[in-house]
């Protein structure tokens, strides 16, 4: 439905409403029988007609004036109203090849939320465009009369009819797709649009029905399931998109980057999926307008909040509740939006983990907890203008103490653990989105992000031996604060429908504390006692602080040829400052794409470049990794990125995709080998920083279906991951943590009746790839006499047993008075395999001497029950 | 989440153990007896003691002679019966007495020895260090001046002075030499920190020269102090060139023994040329020279 048209001028005679129909009747004919019925007084002239063209038309309580523009326009007349009389005139050859703009927004009909990247497309698919991140659409036009089409995921496809002969603006507003037994035609449209740039959407819907962790539907876990994504077991470590590093991925939340998504140290993202609006990963080749990345864009949008009525949602799974609310501050003008999210697990763990410790003769607690608050404002100044702030606040705390005492042959042993971690993400953004004239947008985004995080571990092993003590001890300490406040416009023109200008510019400043500390009697630190404590470390690590500014700009343009043809290419330019080194680079960007009724094509390519990076201990994403910006010693990650997709739809309901990827890197960081990190007050630490290059490639396919009874997606990845570093593994290049040769993922979906539905989820994925000693050598070091070091002949040189998974749940939707209720139960890991995450090398405590080699796994079969409350 | 944790043991069958093969540590240097320190790779997960071979044999073998070691019991190591001849390629065999584990290094060429082409006079100054003394930091650049027989080019340098000191002979105060010599110690490289690893063992520093091109390398070193009455004086330097062999195997050697227990870092790759054992055949070739501070 459309709520406003302004096509034509109000009161005149043209406005008066008729229904008319005939067949193949003359054109004088016709005006002399739509003056009768309209009563208005119609003037022409027979000698304009010389034609032989009938006329054919079936109008219903159509305006008058939009009738005789259909009938005429062939005919190269039109209309003028003259004192109150309609003349019908020659069309001026200028009207007639002028562009005209139709344009507008395209929101949800019950929230007037504004839906970003609608599909608008003519009815013949000759001309077709996405509205921009925030549902603003501009489209050129030839005078005439059309068809056009609106198109979300998720939403009832819409349309309009219409003669367009000035420019003109239509909000367009879609109905929530509720009908689940309807014959579903995959819109080719939208499968073409996926592949653009190597892009994969996440709607809402989508994010409910991926597999969920203990109830708690997920984005990246939605995400780590599409072709060429990995991650560690169960999702831990981050995303490695096309065999890239978890840290060359930039996470946009509401355009905000965010450093670290996980709650439950990677297992749960920190995007609560009660906010989002969608999601979009872009794995491929980047536009111009993009950057600061080598592997992946993933951009999360929230919710602006509901503008026309009050309502919320709460919910709870088996580990978090959750609780929003939403609705306008000035109906249809301005909305607010809060939702708040907690683990109520604290006593669970507490109580497990008592009970763990009287199994295991020990003493200690354990607690957990995380949480996030998401808050945003908007306001429509007015039709074109909207402003919105928005805030996000999460955080999680670990801490654990546990000591044991043992006796074996009057040999006493103590093993002491305490364990303090605390991260979290603090997000703050004031947006204002403007449409300039009729086909001009402009977006500025002012923005906070603040990543904390702090650990401590201090470990103790003590034996005591009829009175010879053996007393080991250690304390790591890391703490980083990683602040980004920047400014960002962006600007686009759509000259043509064919053509459309994009540019801007932008500037973040980054501040970096870090403090990196370990202490160990064993290291000479004798006099510190034998329980340090966080404060203890704390002042004897200094952090080490640093700002550098990066400016940025960009300019792209899109030229489509016919409607089979679109030519992307652009430059992306950055300049990095640290102190008063300054750091220049120019990176080029180009995509081509070839539409054809039932296939799609594309190739693109991107030089990227990227100024921070974390230093990861075990490459697997935790919130102890450490965010560091390029300085002087640090050079920032350079990398080319190619990738091509070829695409089918097969039948109205089948699509096929089938793409290949190349990419390097070059500079990226890595911790040293047998290093003794120390980040303290000044920048020293930054000269044992490695720097090696990286390459990846791999061939994806992935098949998709939607029926009136099912849907499902299955998708296969062949990929190689390797790196190649001077000063690791003897220059040798080596396999990427996440170097998986083979992954698929699958899912399926039954749509048992209109509100049941059963999904089951599937995931194969290679081993990970850990290091392995494989022998040992014992040797003198004085004066603390014989030590042993084991020996490592190569890294990543053992392969994890593969990754394999298999979830079940049932998703059971209904609406009442009081609103709509979503149940959810389901079975996640049903196979209950261990899936290994890390790989753990002790020694055991009865004999240093001897190593033992364990491989984590975290996540058993677990059922889990989900309620949400949506009113 | 965290107690829902399963650890398993892992099951290392699928990579190939080293345990049971012969370690051996063997450097040639032209002129010399080779000397070799052989024993046999542990089950990592089960270590007591070093296990040294003294029944292995050992060989030297190039195109044109056989070199066998003995046993010197005294040193617990492997020597040569007859000197290194620089001109020969090399290839070390060695074997338990049930030949079951034989070994073979990678072919090694003995590298030709070269001297420091220095671009500009060595710069002194002299600064308060940590312990609130005083210290003479010396910088200068220099480049190796031509190719020598190794695709890429590695080093190992040790400067080294004669410390002085006053003393009053007949009411007249005068700079003696105080008998003493100390080893210079690295402070490091801004261009390419890790080009240069230092040994804890000797002072001596390892670097890779090919990472700095045909470019000037900065040196820069420090004395451990430099007390009242103290002069510098011409720096002996000793400067090995190596084979790459020596240099990655020393280098993981080197970070292996600093690596810390706890903390943040990968673990240590062992270097080996060794095929069917673990070690490395290596080379140097040293020269003495001077730096003259006027």
């Amino acid at each position: 439905m459309f709520s406003m048209v302004d096509l034509l001028s109000q009161a005149n005679p043209a406005d008066v409403i008729i229904s008319y129909k005939c067949l193949n009747k003359p054109l004088p004919v016709v005006l002399k029988e739509l003056s009768k019925k309209s009563g208005s007084n119609i003037v022409f002239s027979d000698s304009k007609f010389k034609s032989k063209k009938t006329v054919t038309i079936n109008a219903n309580n159509e305006r008058l004036g939009d009738v005789l523009n259909v009938v005429l326009d062939p005919y190269k007349l039109t209309i003028e109203i003259i004192e109150g009389v309609i003349v019908v005139v020659n069309a001026r050859n200028q009207e007639i090849f002028k562009e005209y703009t139709l344009y507008g927004t395209v929101s949800d009909k019950a929230t007037g939320e504004l839906l970003p990247y609608a599909a608008v497309y003519l009815d013949d698919r000759s001309q077709g465009i996405y509205a921009n991140e925030k549902g603003f659409f501009a489209f050129k036009l030839l005078r005439g009369t059309y068809k056009i089409f609106f198109n979300y995921l998720g939403y009832d496809t819409d349309s309009i009819s219409f003669f367009i002969k000035r420019d003109s603006m239509v909000d367009i507003q879609l109905n929530l797709t509720t009908t689940h037994l309807k014959e579903v035609t995959v819109q080719e449209d939208l499968s073409k649009s996926s592949y653009k740039y190597g892009e994969d959407f996440y709607s809402k819907e989508k994010i409910y029905k991926a597999s969920s962790l203990l109830g708690e539907s997920d984005v990246l876990r939605s995400i780590i399931t599409t072709a060429g994504v990995s991650s560690g077991a169960d999702g831990f470590g981050g995303l490695s998109v096309r065999g890239g590093n978890n840290d060359q991925n930039l996470v946009l939340y509401d355009g905000v980057p965010v450093q670290n998504t996980g709650h439950a140290f990677g297992l749960i993202s920190i995007f609560s999926s009660t906010v989002i609006k969608d999601a979009r990963l872009i794995k491929g080749a980047f536009p111009a307008r993009y950057g600061g990345r080598l592997s992946s864009y993933l951009d999360v949008k929230t919710k602006d909040g509901n503008k026309t009525k009050f309502g919320g949602e709460i919910g709870i799974s088996t580990i978090a509740s959750h609780a929003t609310i939403e609705g306008p501050i000035v109906k249809n003008k301005a909305s607010f939006l809060i939702s708040y999210r907690r683990t109520f697990a604290d006593p669970t763990i507490k109580t497990v983990a008592e009970y763990i410790n009287q199994q295991s003769q020990s003493e200690g607690s354990t607690g957990y907890y995380f949480q996030d608050l998401n808050a945003k404002i908007s306001f429509d100044l007015n039709k074109k203008n909207q402003i919105s702030i928005s805030f996000y606040k999460g955080s999680d705390n670990f801490s654990s103490e546990n000591s044991a005492k043992k006796t074996s042959s009057k040999v006493d042993f103590l093993d002491q653990n305490n364990n303090d971690f605390k991260w979290g993400n603090n997000l703050l953004s004031l947006h204002w989105n403007a449409q300039v004239g009729k086909n001009q947008f402009s977006k500025l985004i002012l923005f906070q992000s603040k990543w904390d995080n702090s650990f401590f571990k201090f470990q103790r092993n003590a034996i005591d031996s009829m009175g010879k003590v053996n007393d080991i001890y250690t304390a790591d300490f890391k703490h980083s604060e990683f602040k980004v406040r920047g400014i960002k416009w962006d600007y686009d023109i759509q000259i043509k429908s064919s053509n459309m200008v994009r540019f801007g510019a932008g500037i973040n400043q980054n501040q970096s504390s870090i403090g990196y500390n370990n202490l160990s009697n064993l290291e000479g630190f004798l006099n510190y006692p034998a329980s340090i404590s966080y404060d203890t470390i704390e002042k004897i690590t200094k952090p080490y602080n640093y700002t550098t500014s990066e400016y940025y700009g960009y300019v792209e343009e899109e030229i489509s040829s016919g409607k089979n043809i679109v030519f992307n290419i652009g430059v992306h330019t950055s300049v990095y400052k640290i102190d008063s080194l300054y750091r220049p680079s120019i990176q080029p960007r180009a995509s081509l794409s070839i539409y054809g009724d039932f296939s799609w094509f594309n190739i693109s390519g991107s030089y990227n470049r990227q100024y921070q990076q974390s230093l990861s201990e075990n490459g697997l994403g935790f919130p102890s990794d450490l965010w560091v910006n390029a300085s002087r010693y640090i050079k920032p990650a350079d990398g080319y990125n190619f990738s091509s997709t070829l695409g089918f739809l097969l039948g109205k309901n089948t699509t096929v995709n089938f793409g290949g990827y190349y990419k390097t890197m070059k500079n990226i960081i890595s911790l040293g080998e047998g290093q003794n990190l120390v980040i303290g007050s000044n920048d020293v630490w930054q000269k044992s920083i490695p720097f090696g290059d990286g390459k990846a490639y791999g061939a994806e396919l992935t098949i998709a279906n939607q029926s009136k009874y099912a849907n499902f997606e299955v998708n296969f990845t062949y990929s190689k991951s390797n790196r190649q570093f001077e000063d690791l593994n003897n220059a040798k290049t080596f396999k990427y943590r996440f170097d998986r040769r083979y992954m698929a993922n699958g899912n399926i979906e039954f749509k048992l009746n209109p509100n049941l539905n059963l999904i089951f989820t599937g995931t194969y994925q290679e081993g990970a790839k850990v290091t392995l000693p494989t022998g040992g050598v014992v040797e003198t070091k004085t004066p603390a006499g014989s030590y042993i070091y084991p020996i490592y002949l190569g890294k990543n040189n053992f392969t994890f047993r593969d990754y394999i998974r298999l979830d079940v749940a049932f998703s059971y939707v209904s609406k009442t008075k009081s609103g709509s209720h979503r149940f959810f139960a389901g079975v996640y890991n049903v196979l209950n395999r261990k899936n290994p995450i890390y790989l753990q090398l002790d020694r055991n405590t009865f004999n240093l001497n001897i190593y033992e080699v364990n491989q984590v796994s975290v996540l058993p079969l677990l059922p889990a029950i989900s309620y949400t409350l949506t009113f | 989440m965290v107690l829902f944790a399963c650890e398993e043991p892992v099951d290392l069958s699928s990579i190939e153990s080293e345990s049971g093969k012969i370690l051996v540590e063997c450097e040639l240097t032209p002129g010399h007896k080779a000397e070799a320190k052989l024993y046999t790779i542990g089950d990592f997960t089960q270590l007591e003691n070093i296990n040294y071979e003294e029944n292995a044999t050992l060989k030297l073998v190039s195109s044109e002679d056989e070199l066998f070691f003995k046993y010197d019991k005294s040193r617990k190591i492997y020597v040569s019966e007859h000197i290194v001849n620089p001109s020969y390629t090399y290839v070390l065999i060695g074997y338990l007495e049930n030949r079951q584990k034989e070994i073979k290094s990678n072919l090694i060429s003995l590298p030709s020895a070269q001297k420091l082409a220095f671009s500009s006079s060595p710069k002194l100054k002299k600064v308060i260090n940590e312990k609130g003394l005083d210290q003479v930091n010396i910088s200068f650049s220099a480049k190796i001046p031509s190719k020598v027989n190794l695709e890429k080019y590695y080093y190992r340098i040790k400067l080294e002075r004669k410390i002085f000191k006053q003393v009053v002979i007949q009411g007249v105060p005068e700079t003696i030499y105080s008998g003493k010599t100390e080893v210079l110690n690295f402070l490091g490289n801004d261009e390419i920190p890790l080009a240069f690893t230092k040994s804890d063992s000797d002072g001596s520093i390892l670097f890779d020269a090919s990472r700095f091109g045909n470019e000037n390398i900065n040196f820069n070193f420090a004395t451990k102090s430099f007390l009242a009455g103290d002069k510098m004086e011409n720096i002996h330097y000793t400067l090995e060139t190596i084979t790459e062999s020596t240099y990655r195997y020393l280098v993981s050697k080197i970070k292996q023994n600093n690596a810390s227990n706890s903390g943040a870092s990968d673990p240590v790759i062992n270097y080996t040329n060794i095929q069917n054992g673990y070690g490395y055949l290596g080379a140097s070739s040293p020269v003495l020279d001077s730096i003259v501070i006027k």
